[in-house]
């Protein structure tokens, strides 16, 4: 149950990723071509072609993401365990240091 | 903390890329091979001479146009493409008779109706003259 909600969560990430990554990437398309081409953006027409649009460059949208995704996860779980470990290396410090404040005072109580 | 950094961190690194692969994209389409259903065909078309015919020669230099960004055709069929050498490019600029040609094609209509029509398509759907042009030719009528 545990496992299906933690797969369901980033599921749904890389949904809600997917989506505004294509958005943005599509709109930002679109500006340069229309940089490009010294043409005037026409919203309504672009919305007319979305189809065409997400049938021809969708499948690179969905692989760059993918793509991006898994390097993305791949950096968190890395910084993740890299928090885990200072904090771990810090208490070990401060369980030390507590040991040595302990030993410390029954001598010279 | 450390969560908040993160998700600023996730959140700026799509945006970012987003728009960064929205322009490569752009920049890819821009200058991908022409995609054309017969190579042979295109070409004859861009070398063909008919004089009497001069709104044709706006089509020619619409397709010209499309293909010098690349100078590359590709036949949807086949998937085979061809390159075009400088010299190939000239000699279809020349055959078509440049831009000169469709200007006094589109200067010489009598009809006003049919001449503003004419300019409007040649500007805005085959961008083939500027806005400029379009009310200069339409002010010097």
């Amino acid at each position: 149950m545990k496992k299906i909600y933690f797969i369901l969560r980033y599921f749904i990430y890389y949904i809600i990723g997917l989506i505004s990554f294509s958005t943005i990437a599509f709109i930002s398309q679109r500006i340069m071509l229309a940089i490009l081409l010294e043409n005037v953006i026409d919203p309504r027409q672009d919305l007319y072609n979305l189809l065409n649009y997400a049938l021809s460059f969708g499948p690179y949208y969905l692989i760059a993401y993918s793509i991006l995704y898994f390097i993305i996860v791949y950096c968190v779980r890395k910084y993740d365990r890299y928090i885990v470990n200072k904090l771990n290396e810090k208490l070990k410090k401060l369980k030390i240091d507590n040991k040595k404040n302990s030993f410390g005072g029954n001598i010279n109580g | 903390m450390g969560k908040d950094k993160v998700v600023i961190a996730v959140v700026t690194t799509i945006v970012f890329s987003g728009i960064l692969f929205g322009i490569l994209m752009a920049y890819t389409t821009y200058y991908s091979p022409m995609k054309v259903y017969s190579i042979e065909d295109t070409v004859s078309m861009l070398k063909s001479n008919l004089d009497e015919d001069d709104r044709f020669k706006m089509y020619q230099l619409y397709v010209f146009n499309e293909l010098s960004r690349s100078c590359k055709m590709r036949d949807k069929e086949t998937g085979e493409i061809r390159k075009f050498t400088k010299s190939e490019m000239d000699e279809f600029y020349t055959t078509i008779g440049g831009k000169e040609a469709v200007i006094k094609y589109l200067t010489n209509i009598k009809d006003e109706k049919e001449k503003r029509q004419e300019l409007e398509y040649a500007c805005y759907e085959l961008k083939i003259i500027s806005s400029e042009e379009l009310n200069e030719i339409w002010n010097n009528r």
